[in-house]
């Protein structure tokens, strides 16, 4: 099976149809070079500061850089990339709304041996979601080529579909070729793994994850990102950062307050800078519940 | 069917039968009156600032006072109660770990109508969760005595087996009566709502939630709790609080730190760069 490849004409929902479908999908050539460039010129130190994994699932010549949110303010521009957040809103349709769940840069070394295969949702304790359920949704933007020999991510097309804690070998997957400025997205039900790292080069790709916003986050952003740098960011940003409620009542703060007042006090009120349909989408819920409606 | 009470002595396998047979059970006078006048007095001026509710399902004549870990050192207490804490790991064993999830006082004032009957874990976008595993595990510790005329909190004996998505009238519920001191114990599947305050009175209670730590938290701990109050609270009330991976990596700092050592650095096990310092 192969991977299906779309150019950077893609729309969002073109992007969801293939991850429904396969589970995973290449959108070529999204960033220009230099982008990929300035992406990469704010994130250098911060890679060169980084140790190496802690054991072999997150690799011991493996790089995992995160706090890219107060890092890096191309980074930020990267989250709110249009095609992303369009896919997620289709992709991730079915709850209330969803959120940002971890922002890594992942630079795999030279040498390095090929990840296990598995499925992103086994964050949340193997908890076995049914098919279809899709709870995340995730991007790998290219900030080298990505080819069999330097550790492409290896995947496997329409294993959305498979069944849960399934082992795979290597030779079961293929591996997401991509050009550098290219963004392979998959759902965190597809099985996959880095690929092994044969070449002499680093392959470097920046990993932008977004999950429904009543699961935990994986990456703490109310802790990674410091409020001084957070009260400069767009009210986009942060209600996609977590400061929202998800659901009905997910994550307020003290006498039940919208999350994003303990930064922006001048901000109140429901429903403002809430992702598209989520307002309409809890009302209906609370009205199928309760048969009441928030006010 | 009613509600099981058992004494403040009971053993965790007491009241975790009393639970898995009725769905619920109150545990009389665990705490002292005493204490629970005095948390009231240390969360009073907070009280009486707190908004009533927005809509029929937080209730308009109800006040909800958030935030109590910061704002009443004696609440800490209630939710580091070893039975409490006992139950609650056993409840939501299924999951690798668990994490406090509500604090909340909520003060229900006359003419309150009944709240609507419902599963706490259906805050959870209201995701059908399997019968034989719940995701949250409540307590309603009570700072007045519950009445059925103040509005003890209604119970539907028997509900955490039921299908999910259900509708009841009050007639289907129990009252959990119970004294001041007492607590009130439930696991997230058990049908529930408050009950209609038809006294002259204000019925008080605070409900301490936890639910495993793969989901998100209600109250939001890492904003409710300034960094500086954080800093001095013991360390096992900072993990249950949030300040501890769920599973094998949920909730890290940036280059997959332990996020205790943002308020405890002196616990950091590894040199790592800071977002707030360049490198």
């Amino acid at each position: 099976m192969n991977l299906i490849h779309l150019d950077a004409n893609a729309r969002g929902e073109d992007v969801s149809a293939a991850l429904e479908r396969d589970g995973a999908v290449v959108v070529d050539n999204v960033l220009s070079s230099g982008q990929v460039d300035d992406l990469m010129a704010e994130l250098r130190p911060w890679i060169e500061h980084t140790k190496a994994g802690f054991d072999s699932f997150s690799g011991r010549n493996t790089r995992r850089t995160g706090a890219l949110i107060a890092r890096s303010p191309k980074c930020r521009e990267l989250v709110m990339h249009p095609l992303a957040l369009a896919t997620c809103g289709r992709f991730l349709g079915h709850a209330t709304s969803y959120q940002l769940h971890l922002t890594q840069v992942i630079s795999i070394g030279p040498g390095e041996p090929a990840q296990t295969i598995h499925r992103d949702q086994w964050a949340f304790d193997f908890f076995s979601f049914p098919k279809g359920y899709e709870v995340q949704c995730n991007t790998i933007w290219a900030m080298t080529d990505f080819n069999e020999l330097n550790g492409a991510t290896r995947v496997i097309p329409g294993s959305n579909r498979f069944d849960d804690k399934m082992r795979f070998k290597e030779e079961e997957t293929i591996p997401a070729e991509m050009t550098r400025g290219s963004v392979l997205f998959y759902g965190g039900s597809v099985y996959h793994g880095g690929g092994a790292n044969r070449s002499g080069q680093t392959r470097t790709g920046i990993n932008l994850t977004y999950n429904l916003s009543w699961l935990r986050q994986e990456e703490n952003q109310y802790l990674a990102c410091p409020p001084e740098i957070a009260r400069t960011l767009p009210v986009g940003l942060l209600r996609l950062m977590g400061y929202q409620l998800g659901a009905y009542a997910l994550g307020y703060v003290g006498d039940a307050l919208d999350p994003i007042q303990v930064l922006r006090p001048d901000l109140n009120g429901f429903g403002f800078g809430y992702l598209e349909g989520t307002a309409e989408k809890l009302r209906k819920q609370q009205s199928e519940l309760w048969g009441q409606d928030r006010k | 069917m009613s509600i099981p009470h058992i004494g403040p002595d009971a053993r965790c396998e007491d009241v975790l039968a009393a639970i898995d047979c009725n769905g619920a059970v109150v545990i009389d006078r665990l705490a002292s009156a005493e204490m629970m006048d005095r948390i009231g007095s240390e969360l009073r001026p907070w009280v009486e600032k707190s908004p009533a509710g927005r809509d029929g399902f937080e209730g308009r004549r109800t006040r909800r006072t958030g935030g109590l870990i910061a704002r009443s050192q004696t609440a800490r207490e209630l939710v580091m109660n070893p039975l409490v804490l006992g139950v609650a790991k056993q409840i939501l064993s299924h999951a690798t770990s668990f994490q406090m999830h509500v604090t909340q006082v909520i003060t229900i004032g006359p003419e309150e109508p009944a709240q609507p009957i419902h599963r706490d874990q259906w805050a959870f976008d209201s995701y059908p969760f399997a019968k034989d595993y719940p995701v949250s595990f409540g307590t309603m510790w009570a700072m007045t005595d519950f009445t059925v005329e103040n509005g003890a909190t209604r119970i539907v004996v028997g509900s955490h087996k039921f299908d999910d998505q259900l509708r009841f009238t009050e007639a289907d519920t129990e009252p959990a009566e119970m004294l001041k001191g007492s607590v009130l114990l439930y696991p997230g599947t058990t049908y529930h709502g408050a009950g209609a305050n038809r006294s002259n009175g204000s019925r008080s209670g605070i409900t301490i939630q936890y639910n495993v730590s793969w989901l998100r938290q209600e109250e939001n701990q890492y904003l409710s709790v300034p960094v500086e109050i954080a800093r001095t609270l013991p360390l096992e009330l900072l993990r249950l609080i949030g300040y501890q991976r769920g599973a094998y990596s949920l909730g890290y700092v940036d280059d997959l730190r332990d996020p205790i050592e943002v308020v405890r650095p002196d616990l950091a096990k590894r040199d790592r760069v800071r977002p707030e310092s360049p490198p």
